[in-house]
């Protein structure tokens, strides 16, 4: 592709330029063309990536103190320090839960605990609104290969308070949550009715 | 990009992930929108991308690019949302044989989205309004108050900036 002026106007798709002369420009043209390739990410995407780096880096310079703290103080010393910064600093993985296209203004976070009788996920929830009498909010994981697992039911209508959902399954195997919209009497399958997704991601990616 | 910005971003400086992902984002929500086909999953796509870009940032080589570092994470991202979503559905989905669009096209996509979002403002109205909205100069002049001769330099100088910027897409000759 040449970066002279015949190009450029070739590329411009102007008058005396018909398609067809070069593959690579018509496939550009085709491309700027197409509405996906103007599309812009929701406005709430950067602040949650944000929010998301922040929680993680705060959880990282836990870890770091830590790594350093037992080497300069011994065995006592970390001891009563981990205590100390179990109370200053959060424990537990964070997943950012983000609502659909069915329920857009939707955010929360799951924050999973592994315990002796399997994972503990507590869930809470921004403008996800009560559940529709008839219908309930189901909580499930999902492995990679497709398989999902419920974690629990619960429909919001007595308000917004955090809800604490059980995983019987390694969520490092199923590292996708949803939360879906459920009709009573319906079954047991997981509904299309997707409200809200987040993913627990690799820490080496 | 600047390794300096780089090693910020890494740290998890807030200014530095801002213009990471303003400089990015862009590329990386088409590129995203081209698989999955739904602004939502697109939009979680994107998020993953950047938090998973950040938390493999300690093995990047600043001195390597990292546009072509950025598409593997999120095509990579992408795809496995389209997969959990199709595999996780309860409703039948019947294969209409479209394969969608080639990993080809996903890069040409992405690759011109970056270069789009690097010209100046002005220059990329005028792409946009004239392939996107599909505009004649005249009409582009009228819509912004300008000279149509005004409207031609811009455009002219806005297709040869692209040509550079994607010039590494040159088909052998």
């Amino acid at each position: 592709m040449n970066t002279d002026d015949r190009s450029a106007g070739y590329l411009a798709d102007w008058e005396g330029h018909p398609s067809g002369q070069s593959e690579k420009l018509d496939a550009t043209r085709a491309i700027l063309r197409e509405p996906k390739t103007w599309a812009d990410p929701p406005a709430d995407v950067e602040a949650n990536v944000i929010a998301s780096i922040r929680a993680e880096s705060v959880k990282a310079v836990d870890t770091s103190w830590k790594g350093w703290v037992p080497r300069l103080a011994g065995v006592a010393a970390v001891a009563l320090i981990a205590v100390a910064l179990m109370a200053i600093w959060p424990t537990g993985t964070r997943i950012d839960l983000i609502g659909t296209e069915a329920m857009p203004l939707a955010s929360g976070v799951a924050t999973l605990d592994a315990t002796d009788s399997g994972w503990s996920i507590g869930v809470s929830l921004t403008d996800l609104p009560p559940a529709e009498p008839g219908t309930y909010y189901e909580g499930w994981v999902w492995s990679d290969d497709g398989e999902g697992v419920s974690i629990g039911t619960f429909h919001l209508r007595g308000g917004n308070d955090p809800v604490t959902l059980w995983a019987g399954v390694d969520v490092n195997d199923y590292p996708s949550i949803w939360i879906s919209v459920q009709t009573e009497g319906a079954g047991n399958e997981v509904s299309d009715q997707i409200v809200m997704r987040g993913r627990l991601t690799d820490p080496d990616e | 990009m600047d390794s300096e910005v780089f090693e910020r971003f890494r740290s998890g400086d807030e200014e530095a992930v801002k213009w990471v992902y303003s400089k990015f984002s862009g590329a990386v929500f088409a590129l995203s929108l081209n698989i999955v086909r739904d602004r939502g999953r697109a939009a979680d796509a994107t998020q993953q991308t950047f938090i998973k870009a950040w938390r493999a940032a300690e093995s990047f080589d600043p001195t390597r690019a990292i546009e072509p570092w950025l598409y593997s994470i999120a095509r990579r991202t992408a795809i496995d949302i389209y997969r959990s979503e199709r595999r996780g559905s309860a409703v039948e989905v019947v294969d209409t044989a479209d394969p969608g669009p080639s990993l080809d096209r996903i890069w040409e996509v992405y690759q011109v989205r970056l270069a789009v979002d690097q010209l100046s403002d002005d220059e990329r109205e005028v792409v946009r309004m004239s392939h996107f909205e599909g505009f004649t100069h005249p009409e582009i002049a009228e819509r912004l108050d300008i000279p149509v001769g005004t409207v031609k330099s811009r455009s002219h100088r806005a297709h040869k900036h692209l040509l550079v910027l994607l010039a590494h897409l040159e088909e052998p000759s």
